[in-house]
């Protein structure tokens, strides 16, 4: 998957430039479905979260926390690729995924 | 002239503090039954009971005189003539109607605080019996544990109702008389032994039981555990120990093409080795208190979700509707809300706490 992201990252020229700005705007909106990233990893990233639907506790998810996030990029593949589909109702894009990354690693 | 009539020792110590105790241990398990938060009280109380039957059996064969149940007037011819006769011969110890509704009563207890601890191992898996009792067993001993209290209940009433009766109705002071353990007499008098120490012993070591067992905590085994089980299932949500629903609704769940309204994309491999563990041991391999009820009471169509299943709804009909909202809960799901053990899958009645509002 590392390669993937590598080969996407070369070949597209908007993901030399991710936009962690972008990748907030993203990570906050609500106005794809009815979730938002937020409603489950809330807005203060060094905190932990709440499944919205479980109530279970998720873990912070910034990696300056939470040493564990983004350290394994099959782990964090599998869970755009879940969430995306949950929140967004589609597959990001790897533009957005690379926003996200950006923004997640200033938290 | 003043009648002088001689006071002489009937009861002795022990079996006066066996009597206040147990009254003591009834009225707390009474008041403590039925409710999870105080089921440590009310099994203290029972096996103070239960230490107090053995004490007043081995009483009844080594104790003091009319405490033995030889000298019990237990013979039909006696109890005839007590009932229908008003010039009764005195009986210093108990008489003998009084003689049978004392066996009855130590029965009736004896019959309470077994059974009792029958239920315990049987679904709680804790206590004196652990280990030698299964599920279904215990369920029957849990009804027959009501119904002993139901009779104890009735003939607590004609025991109150006989003495007051007996005191007030015939003036024979048979309440002082539990008190004091005198009654006053005209006959040559056996004596009787106040036996301090014995009753000393005997509460110190109904303290120490009650202690003991207020502190005692349930003996339960560690149920099966998986690594892959335990990491993949609970990134969302507890990972449902596979006891909580028979091996037909895993395997519609684990086949079904969304997890809920997710896809779960699992990996075959891990999806294999995860359903396996699931399979291997669902509701109808385990022998505790809550898979056992599931395993016979949830049928096909099967339910997908574990509360839906007729025993998890019956065990949580009593709680409002409004509880699901609590910040602390927010949905049925959330079993670790209230069940503390609920990670290990135990789902013990001592370890479940509603989150103050």
């Amino acid at each position: 998957m590392r390669n993937i992201l590598i080969l996407a990252l070369l070949s597209s020229p908007s993901l030399w430039a991710a936009d962690a700005t972008l990748g907030q705007q993203l990570w906050q909106s609500s106005d794809y479905k009815q979730r938002s990233c937020v409603d489950c990893h809330g807005t203060d990233l060094s905190q932990p979260g709440k499944h919205l639907r479980t109530g279970k506790t998720i873990a912070p998810m910034s990696p300056a926390v939470n040493p564990k996030r983004l350290s394994k990029p099959k782990k964090t593949e599998k869970w755009f690729k879940r969430n995306c589909k949950w929140t967004l109702g589609r597959l990001c894009t790897p533009e957005e995924k690379a926003n996200i990354l950006a923004f997640l690693k200033t938290q | 002239m003043k009648q002088t009539s001689k006071q002489s020792l009937v009861w002795d110590l022990p079996l006066r503090f066996f009597h206040g105790l147990s009254v003591l241990c009834v009225v707390t398990a009474y008041l403590s039954a039925g409710d999870s938060r105080y089921l440590h009280i009310h099994l203290s109380a029972g096996y103070v009971l239960f230490c107090l039957l053995l004490f007043r059996f081995y009483w009844g064969f080594r104790g003091s005189y009319y405490a033995r149940f030889v000298h019990f007037p237990l013979q039909f011819r006696p109890v005839w003539a007590y009932l229908r006769t008003k010039h009764q011969p005195e009986y210093l110890g108990h008489n003998p109607l009084g003689s049978w509704a004392v066996l009855l009563l130590l029965g009736l207890l004896l019959s309470v605080s077994v059974s009792g601890l029958i239920v315990l191992a049987g679904e709680e898996r804790w206590g004196l019996l652990h280990g030698h009792v299964s599920a279904s067993t215990g369920e029957l001993f849990h009804r027959l544990h009501a119904l002993f209290f139901q009779a104890l209940q009735w003939m607590l009433l004609l025991h109150i109702s006989a003495v007051l009766f007996e005191t007030y109705g015939l003036k024979k002071p048979l309440i002082p008389a539990m008190w004091h353990g005198k009654k006053p007499t005209t006959k040559t008098q056996i004596n009787v032994a106040p036996h301090s120490t014995i009753a000393l012993g005997l509460i110190g070591f109904s303290f120490g039981v009650a202690v003991f067992h207020y502190y005692d905590r349930p003996n339960v085994a560690a149920l099966p555990d998986n690594a892959l089980w335990r990491e993949y299932c609970s990134e969302c949500h507890l990972a449902y120990p596979p006891s909580l629903l028979p091996a037909a609704a895993w395997q519609q769940l684990m086949q079904a093409e969304l997890h809920f309204e997710e896809s779960l994309d699992l990996e075959p491999d891990i999806a294999a080795e995860i359903s396996q563990f699931l399979f291997a041991n669902a509701a109808e391999q385990q022998h505790n208190e809550s898979a056992w009820h599931i395993q016979k009471t949830t049928l096909a169509p099967m339910p997908l979700r574990i509360t839906q299943t007729p025993y998890w709804r019956k065990q949580h009909q009593h709680i409002d509707k409004t509880f699901w909202q609590h910040p602390q809960v927010l949905t049925p799901a959330n079993c670790a809300a209230c069940h503390a053990d609920a990670e290990q899958g135990w789902f013990q009645d001592s370890a479940m706490h509603l989150p103050s509002p």
